[in-house]
């Protein structure tokens, strides 16, 4: 099996440039095209350890990333994602192009795969058992799934999880996770050996970048979790670590309202929700150090379970 | 009445969620509007049923505080659909 980081990187280039470069993720194969080189060396970096392949018969996704055709190839220089011939997103200043391919994908991803309930969280895994993460941006999700990923939990994915429509079971994509702002440097510091792509400033989402997936979540990638704790976590500066049980109601309206596909799938969708709610302790969970929450989250793999009191 | 097989329903012990297959809508019930919402399913009082949930749920409550939260429930069924007016 060749993984990207077996290739140069005038080989990964030559091949993107040709169309003929897929990477796998998860269970699903992008076929990516592109001839800019930050690209290309982002990809390098941020997927060595996914396997990928020249010119597979199948792919799920035909995606290239490309300057316009217009005078914005030259003048305040932009990049646009293409999709199946179809350009879903206005065009971005051409120094976003890396992170433009991995919000793109994200956005694949929600918009096609309804063969699982797509839901806007993080998910992780520890000793077979999965969490979930549901939260709304800036509540420092992304920052505690790093953390998590990090140290021990393999990382399903960052942004959206995938839920199986018969089984429940959550599948991992792992790709890298997207972090921005005062969370890369928090990041950096818990965790200097980590890989970075580069950095992009001045995006809707403030300066952004994304790590690199540890090697374990790769090669794990395709073994699903069962989901056993659904948590929803949020920043708050200077707080000690709080976990209070959350209500399962208010959780499947949460979902309900917050899965990508949630109405596309309809009955099945409401199904598939409450099966997922059901067999998972529900919590809250504020904190503003990552080392109490990863003692949190040891405690919950580690079997703890709270019955309507806080810790 | 409406259909039971229209429902689909998810409970738990802090509410409950309702599809509606004829809409494709989603409802978040609390305990006392399911009481009302499940009754008429049954060919029962609605009225009765929330009436009843809601003194149970709420014992130190006077009656016209009662009757109150149970003409929400009852408002909040009739906008849903889940309930038909008059029932």
């Amino acid at each position: 099996m060749t993984r990207v980081g077996d290739l140069s990187l005038s080989g990964l280039a030559a091949l993107l440039a040709d169309g003929r470069f897929a990477v796998q993720t998860g269970s699903l194969v992008s076929r990516i095209q592109t001839a800019l080189p930050d690209v290309a060396r982002s990809i390098h970096v941020l997927y060595a350890h996914h396997p990928c392949s020249a010119a597979p018969d199948f792919a799920d996704f035909h995606v290239r990333l490309e300057r316009p055709c217009n005078l914005r190839r030259w003048l305040r220089p932009q990049a646009e994602f293409v999709i199946d011939g179809e350009r879903p997103f206005e065009p971005l200043p051409r120094d976003q192009a890396p992170a433009f391919l991995e919000w793109g994908l994200n956005w694949s991803i929600a918009a096609s795969c309804h063969q699982w309930l797509t839901i806007h969280a993080a998910s992780l895994e520890r000793h077979g058992r999965a969490v979930i993460l549901p939260a709304p941006p800036g509540s420092g999700k992304s920052t505690l799934c790093a953390a998590l990923a990090l140290r021990g939990w393999r990382l399903l994915t960052d942004e959206m999880s995938l839920i199986d429509l018969q089984t429940t079971a959550a599948y991992a994509l792992a790709r890298p996770i997207n972090l921005k702002n005062a969370s890369i440097d928090l990041i950096r510091s818990f965790a200097p050996a980590g890989v970075w792509g580069p950095e992009t400033y001045d995006t809707a989402k403030g300066r952004v970048t994304h790590l690199r997936p540890p090697v374990d979540s790769v090669e794990r990638m395709l073994k699903p979790a069962a989901p056993r704790w659904i948590v929803f976590p949020r920043y708050v500066a200077g707080s000690e670590p709080l976990l209070t049980p959350r209500g399962k109601a208010p959780t499947f309206i949460h979902f309900a309202r917050n899965a990508f596909n949630y109405s596309q799938l309809g009955a099945l969708g409401f199904a598939v929700a409450g099966r997922l709610v059901s067999q998972c302790d529900c919590y809250d969970f504020s904190y503003s150090r990552l080392d109490d929450a990863l003692e949190v989250f040891d405690w919950l793999a580690d079997g703890g379970k709270m019955n309507g009191d806080e810790i | 009445m409406p259909d039971a097989g229209r429902f689909l329903i998810h409970r738990w012990a802090d509410g409950c969620a309702v599809f509606d297959q004829a809409s494709g809508d989603t409802h978040a019930l609390d305990s006392a509007s399911f009481a009302g919402f499940a009754a008429d399913l049954n060919g029962q009082s609605a009225v009765v049923a929330i009436d009843a949930a809601l003194r149970a749920e709420w014992p130190e409550k006077a009656d016209a505080e009662i009757a109150l939260l149970a003409q929400g429930c009852w408002q909040r069924l009739e906008a849903c659909g889940l309930i038909q007016a008059g029932n």
